[in-house]
């Protein structure tokens, strides 16, 4: 009887391990912004954001006029990417009222999305929307089983007769939070915590490093992986460590900013924020300021599209000028000069009399990566697999 | 399985064994369904307290899995792997080896099984699904084999060992996704397997041959543990180590083979998820299934019969779980304390109940 309560013990233990596990939010990845290739290039028709669609006339008396299913990769209340998508998805509800939406938080990667899918298409839903970049295979395959049913994933790169892709343009945004971070370092060491060493990740890290080199040119920044997109202890002891090496810059590119920037909030470190808007509340003091995804309006407008009959398979990229990214308010610390601009940056950005990516770029080595004269396109930014000069830490 | 064990002699006698199997069964049926009555119950009230209709939350949860083919279908694909590591952790248990690592021993039967998909992508189907399965049951004797070698040895316990191997694995499987498998278009995953590296599936749900594969272990396990010559001496060793040495039983040699079964075991269910459900090898992609198998194999005692049941219920809870979020609005962390009351119900095992309910029938001795 001694092993049947050795057993007992042992499975006791390893529920509990098992409900405690499961109750904390699932570590998913971010969608990471595509390669734009095997794309016919449509000539992206920026979608109208700040017009609300005029709600459908006549709320169906039968039903909702459209169901859309919206599934994301982790809990929608991380004040992260999956709560930026998540209040993306309910602004259709605000501005079409005739149409129900059926959400799924926490869906998990790949293979194990389908069922989700096929349970809200069993629902009635017509237009799926998947945020997770790893829900991009699952759902280009069920649209391929479902031709009636209109999929819409957010980062991914596939297109098909009922499969279209949307996204934000985050490498402009981020040499932008470059500049500011750039102009507010006292030590020059900025840090920057992310999740893995990915082609998306080390662009949006190079272009932070050479934003900031644009207004000083001895800026660093130094990287600390946790490899993993939700790992909050992993977070915190990287966000401490970089600032025991003098860092007074924090940013990150993980799912959820809350643990970075309230941790270096909490060592009195400046904090940038990214994915969400919502990442302000974490740090009242040492905010400079955030960008984060604000696809409302694109998303809206695709619903309508869908609900009038008109929605084409459109590889859609939108940015900060579109209103499909936006950049948080500045925190209380940050002076007025620099605060002007940082604005006129981000007017010159969106006008294009600034590129980030424009050559000459040299690597940590040396190597010129970019040449005099030329642009890095959205294809090299994927397959990015080294740092600019001035990053400290290992692109591998 | 010392109760149960103890109690089909006593049922066998002067009965048919047909008849014998069928009382058992449904003794097990009757016993399983009023746990899980009782954890609906429990459930329910949660679902009260929430302002949800309990009755319309488990009619979703009902129609939506064992209502449709398309819904059955989904219950078995998520039933497989839980068979197969159940199963990883009931053999070895039989020896009184607590084999907590089939988590561990699943990431590495899909790295290997993953090393043959990529590297051997010309292969016909053929050829290369049987290459991948004995990769992977590789994979996961490999590492099944250092914590029952050093327990043979009378070095360090097994328990200790395999739960520790268990966050090595799949840090080994990240370091290959991000070293050696990475193409920059995918993030932490490899490229898509070819469709011969796919096991092949049925009727066009997403049940695939690992179910079979799962059904005849299971089959395979119960008859080697109560036919076979090795069966007994698994249980002769099971019973008392001590004794079995002093008979001549090489109980070193059993330990160590036996622990690398259970790995290739789970390895096998590693290989499954890769080539069957994924189809290709995604960072920390079990989600504790390896825990769940483990959880299952111990809630029913390591019998054959116990796995399946538990694993089917635990399976619809999982799938029905995922359509109350989608029709009751409810947090997708609630199916976890559906699941719990479950488990810690079953544990808990209501056997008073029980034992009170068949002594109407007079049929059972007190255990």
């Amino acid at each position: 009887m001694n092993k049947k309560l050795f057993g007992s013990l042992v499975a006791i233990v390893v529920t509990t391990a098992m409900v405690l596990t499961a109750c904390a939010p699932a570590a998913t990845p971010t969608p990471l912004p595509p390669t734009a290739t095997p794309v016919p290039p449509t000539a992206t028709p920026v979608p109208p954001t700040a017009t609300p669609v005029p709600p459908t006339e006549t709320p169906a008396p039968t039903g909702p006029c459209l169901i859309i299913g919206a599934l994301h990769g982790g809990p929608i209340s991380d004040a992260g990417y999956n709560q930026a998508m998540h209040e993306a998805v309910m602004a259709i509800k605000q501005n079409i009222p005739c149409v129900q939406i059926i959400e799924a938080e926490n869906v998990p990667d790949e293979a194990g999305a389908k069922t989700t899918m096929e349970n809200m298409i069993a629902q009635g839903a017509k237009m799926i929307i998947a945020t997770a970049f790893n829900h991009q295979n699952p759902a280009y395959e069920l649209s391929q089983s479902h031709p009636d049913v209109i999929f819409e994933h957010a980062g991914g790169w596939m297109m098909g007769p009922n499969f279209a892709n949307f996204f934000g343009k985050p490498p402009d945004a981020w040499y932008l939070m470059g500049v500011a971070a750039g102009k507010m370092t006292q030590t020059n060491k900025m840090g920057f915590v992310a999740a893995f060493p990915l082609g998306w990740t080390l662009t949006f890290i190079n272009a932070f490093e050479l934003g900031a080199q644009s207004v000083n040119p001895n800026a660093q920044t130094i990287v600390a992986f946790t490899f993993a997109w939700g790992d909050s202890a992993k977070e915190a002891d990287a966000t401490n460590s970089l600032v025991n090496q003098g860092c007074d810059v924090i940013t990150m590119h993980v799912d959820s900013p809350a643990t970075v920037i309230s941790t270096a909030e909490s060592r009195g470190a400046y904090s940038i924020g990214f994915q969400s808007l919502a990442a302000q509340q974490f740090a009242p003091e040492y905010w400079i300021s955030g960008t984060g995804y604000t696809l409302g309006g694109t998303l809206t407008w695709l619903a309508s599209t869908v609900l009038d009959g008109t929605w084409k398979p459109i590889f859609l990229r939108c940015g900060m000028a579109e209103g499909c990214m936006a950049m948080a308010p500045f925190g209380p610390k940050v002076p007025k000069e620099v605060q002007d601009y940082v604005t006129q940056v981000k007017a010159d950005l969106e006008a294009g009399k600034i590129v980030t990516f424009k050559g000459p770029i040299v690597d940590q080595e040396g190597n010129v990566r970019v040449a005099e004269g030329e642009v890095l396109t959205d294809d090299q930014m994927s397959a990015v697999d080294w740092f600019v000069k001035g990053v400290i830490g290992s692109p591998k | 399985m010392s109760r149960t064990n103890a109690i089909i002699p006593s049922l066998t006698q002067g009965k048919p064994r047909l008849a014998a199997f069928g009382q058992r069964f449904l003794n097990g049926v009757i016993r399983y369904t009023l746990m899980i009555l009782l954890a609906l119950l429990l459930f329910g009230a949660i679902l009260l307290i929430s302002g949800r209709n309990p009755l319309h939350s488990y009619r979703d949860m009902l129609t939506s899995t064992l209502g449709s083919a398309y819904g059955f279908s989904e219950v078995l694909v998520a039933m497989t792997p839980m068979l197969i590591t159940a199963l990883a952790v009931a053999l070895p248990s039989r020896l009184i080896l607590i084999n907590v690592g089939v988590e561990g021993q699943l990431y590495m039967g899909a790295c290997f099984a993953t090393w043959g998909a990529l590297t051997f992508r010309d292969w016909p189907a053929w050829c290369l699904l049987p290459l991948m399965v004995l990769l992977g049951m590789a994979g996961g004797a490999l590492w099944a084999f250092m914590p029952g070698y050093l327990r043979a040895r009378g070095i360090v316990n097994e328990t200790i060992t395999t739960l520790l191997l268990n966050s090595v694995a799949p840090k080994v499987v990240s370091f290959f996704i991000f070293g050696f498998w990475h193409s920059p278009m995918d993030t932490d995953k490899t490229a898509s397997f070819v469709p011969a590296a796919r096991l092949p599936t049925f009727f066009g749900t997403r049940v695939d041959l690992s179910l079979a594969i799962a059904l005849v272990l299971l089959a395979l396990f119960w008859w080697v543990m109560k036919s076979t010559r090795w069966g007994l001496e698994m249980r002769a060793i099971g019973g008392n180590p001590q004794a079995a040495r002093r008979n001549g039983l090489p109980v070193s040699t059993y330990l160590v083979v036996v622990m690398c079964i259970g790995g290739a075991i789970a390895g096998l269910a590693g290989m499954a998820q890769v080539s069957g459900y994924y189809g290709l090898l995604l960072n920390n992609f079990s989600r504790g299934t390896g825990y769940m198998g483990f959880l299952i194999s111990w809630l029913s005692f390591g019998d054959p019969l116990g796995i399946l049941l538990t694993s089917f219920v635990v399976a619809v809870i999982f799938t029905g779980g995922n359509l109350l979020q989608l029709t009751q609005g409810l947090p997708f962390a609630v199916i976890n304390i559906l699941l719990a009351f479950t488990l810690f119900v079953v544990l808990a095992r209501p056997t008073q109940a029980v034992i009170a309910l068949k002594g109407a029938y007079g049929s059972e001795p007190k255990p």
